[in-house]
């Protein structure tokens, strides 16, 4: 079974949601889901090779990340038990027990959000939130910014190896790498609000008047399911605030 | 649709000197206009107030006179862009493509949306329009990594599919190379008749071999307006009692190349 | 008054606003590629949300920085979807202080960066000692282990790194931006909603 996009939205919220109430203990196996889920379902496919590639790394800094939680609230948080010595540093459990908690709520947060991007493109997400009843100028603000996304790096490079070739140094103090920084970042602000001016007169020549229609037709099955999963995971949620 | 400006004139600061001074004209319907001189004489500033543009954008600007659309007169200039009745192309191409679809397709039909025609007539109108335009084969390309010439037929491509009565094009021979340039000529010679069309240029070819008339302008004055045919009979008057330095080194930059374009206007100014 | 701040928004996200805050909320997100090539130790991730501040309005700037922060979320660092509150108030706090002419005089353009530095400061720690205790993922998080080492709470570590770095952050912003603005040419400046913000009596 394959979800649509809402639903996916749905899970993944669902789990980030989940991260704030679970003990340390169901995070880490809810976590390790969403490893599974990313390599193997067909949901949550990655949208390209990079981007699993992608996830995988973060993975990867998520893990370190949260052994290094879990070392320095161990060593810095002392508590009521005695402490463990381990490689002639005293580590308290207490401590232990309250890093585990931060980073396994930190790595299931994180790998469940960025587990709803990996599989899914940022057009798709701009439809989703236009569903949802995000003002649609904001959906196309958001479309813009992927273009400019997609246009920005290769800009600043050109800017960039122009300044190199004039001679604008890119080492030295921190002073010059601030001016050299300047003067890449002038040209890029000054053509990108001529470019505002013209872009916003074409777009206001071509009748746009802020509304961009969905790319494809809202999944009328999807929602309902996404509605269901929100609904039974807030339900939930809220008995265990009550509990 | 006629358009006619009577008196037009506009300054975008008050301290600052007319961008365009006593423009009166008359286009009929369904012919097309080609507006001459050199880069600053206010061409593309009368574009823009036709189109609304500038009306909608330059509030703090200074207009007198009037110019009428069809049947609708604004004084001095239309104060919201009156697309889809008039369709405006930019000088660049690449600024007109909206950067929120994907495809050229999507891009097409984008046009359409805004103007809430009905979906179900898209499909039919965007392929028309994309085979008068020949970019049928670009259907599903990205619209960013189009060439100069595709680019600017996508362009009118989104203009042409909401079928404006009226077209302008500002400097639309720029960067096109021959081939190009004769497939934007082909695509105006098809207009004629059916839609109003006024494109600004400030190198003679395009006009000579594709407008009805010519309007020159210089420092926001018109120097001349009148059908094509005065215009080459006038030619040598042209050439020599054109007040415009810019004008002439055009040509004399022209003059030594060895493009189509050049060649054109070279024999048609007597350079050859 | 809500119609009054209906229109004040229409505004700022029409005509050339709307694309200038596409491009600040891709500056926000990639003006990092730049400092990291120039080893420039600073975020300056609130640059495009300060430009659209001054040049379009507050109601701009907030949309900038909401949105840069979701798509950061998006892109690769999930945490910053729970830092909404104080990219708003940089928003609203850059456009209060803009159109009170702080961005006309380099002066006050330093005390406005720091003031914005200490209210982002405020407004983070709180989200990052409850939530992430402590840890955002970035460079600064071994200033808050330091401050933890030396027996200081997790709320404290945080605001304590916030008040050091976010200041030295925003001034540099904020001067920034005041550069970019100063020799823009009138005609270009007096198409966003913002002009007189830096133009003055001129706009």
């Amino acid at each position: 079974m394959r979800f649509g996009t809402a639903s996916k939205f749905a899970l993944s919220a669902t789990l980030a949601l989940l991260a704030f109430f679970l003990p340390w203990q169901a995070s880490l196996v809810l976590f390790l889901c969403v490893v599974i889920l990313e390599i193997f379902s067909d949901t949550y496919k990655p949208i390209s090779a990079p981007a699993h590639k992608a996830f995988l790394r973060f993975l990867a800094y998520l893990v370190s990340l949260g052994l290094f939680m879990v070392f320095i609230n161990g060593l810095l948080i002392e508590g009521d038990d005695d402490a463990c010595i381990i490689l002639g540093l005293s580590f308290y459990p207490d401590g232990l027990a309250f890093g585990l908690n931060v980073a396994c709520r930190l790595m299931l947060l994180s790998s469940a959000i960025l587990l709803f991007f990996v599989s899914t493109p940022i057009k798709i997400f701009a439809d989703l939130l236009g569903y949802f009843g995000l003002p649609q100028k904001i959906i196309s603000i958001i479309l813009l910014t992927t273009f400019y996304l997609e246009q920005l790096p290769a800009r600043i490079r050109q800017i960039f190896w122009s300044q190199e070739a004039r001679g604008a140094p890119i080492k030295g103090n921190f002073i010059l790498r601030i001016r050299s920084f300047f003067s890449i970042l002038s040209p890029l602000v000054l053509s990108s609000l001529v470019e505002s001016v013209n872009r916003g007169m074409a777009l206001e020549l071509r009748g746009f008047r802020g509304q961009v229609p969905p790319s494809r037709p809202r999944d009328v099955r999807d929602f309902r399911l996404a509605y269901l999963i929100l609904s039974t995971s807030f339900v939930l949620l809220l008995w265990q605030v009550w509990k | 649709m006629e358009i006619r400006l009577d008196g037009f004139s506009f300054q975008y600061v008050s301290s600052q000197p007319t961008v365009v001074s006593e423009v009166s004209v008359a286009v009929a319907s369904g012919a097309c206009c080609a507006i001459l001189g050199p880069t600053g004489a206010g061409k593309t500033t009368l574009l823009l107030a036709i189109s609304g543009a500038l009306g909608a954008q330059h509030s703090s600007g200074t207009g007198r006179g009037e110019i009428s659309v069809g049947p609708h007169v604004f004084r001095p200039m239309p104060d919201k862009v009156l697309f889809p009745q008039v369709g405006l192309c930019l000088q660049e191409p690449q600024i007109m493509i909206s950067g929120l679809r994907d495809t050229v397709y999507d891009e097409i039909k984008f046009s359409l949306e805004n103007i809430s025609v009905d979906p179900e007539l898209h499909e039919e109108q965007i392929v028309s329009v994309m085979e008068r335009l020949g970019i049928q084969h670009l259907r599903d390309r990205k619209p960013f990594t189009l060439s100069g010439g595709e680019l600017q037929r996508l362009t009118l491509a989104t203009l042409l599919v909401v079928q404006p009565p009226v077209l302008l094009l500002d400097e639309p021979g720029n960067s096109l190379d021959d081939d190009a340039l004769s497939r934007l000529v082909r695509i105006l010679r098809q207009l004629r008749g059916r839609t109003t069309v006024l494109f600004s240029d400030n190198q003679p070819d395009l006009a000579i071999l594709a407008a009805d008339s010519i309007l020159i302008m210089e420092d926001g004055e018109v120097i001349s307006f009148g059908d094509k045919k005065s215009f080459l009979k006038n030619l040598g008057e042209f050439k020599s009692s054109l007040p415009v330095r810019k004008w002439q080194d055009v040509i004399r930059v022209l003059s030594r190349s060895s493009s189509l374009r050049a060649k054109r206007v070279k024999k048609r100014f007597g350079l050859a | 008054m809500i119609q009054s701040i209906k229109e004040r928004i229409r505004r700022e996200t029409s005509g050339p606003s709307l694309p200038l805050i596409g491009f600040s909320v891709a500056l926000n997100l990639t003006v990092g590629q730049i400092t990291g090539v120039l080893k420039i130790p600073v975020y300056l991730d609130s640059l495009g949300t300060v430009l659209t501040a001054v040049v379009s309005g507050p109601w701009a700037a907030v949309i900038a920085g909401c949105l840069s922060n979701l798509l950061a979320a998006a892109l690769g660092n999930p945490t910053m979807m729970f830092f909404l509150p104080p990219m708003i108030a940089i928003g609203i706090f850059t456009g209060l202080v803009a159109r009170a002419g702080w961005f006309r005089r380099s002066h006050l353009c330093v005390l406005g960066g720091v003031l914005q530095g200490l209210l982002a400061a405020l407004l983070s720690a709180p989200i990052s000692a409850h939530l992430f205790a402590g840890t955002t993922m970035g460079g600064a998080d071994f200033l808050v282990v330091y401050f933890r080492s030396r027996d200081y709470s997790i709320f404290e570590s945080v605001l304590f790194q916030g008040l050091l770095m976010d200041p030295v952050d925003k001034v540099i912003t904020y001067l920034l931006v005041f550069s970019l603005l100063r020799g823009l040419p009138e005609r270009l400046m007096n198409r966003f909603p913002g002009a007189a913000n830096v133009l003055g009596g001129k706009g």
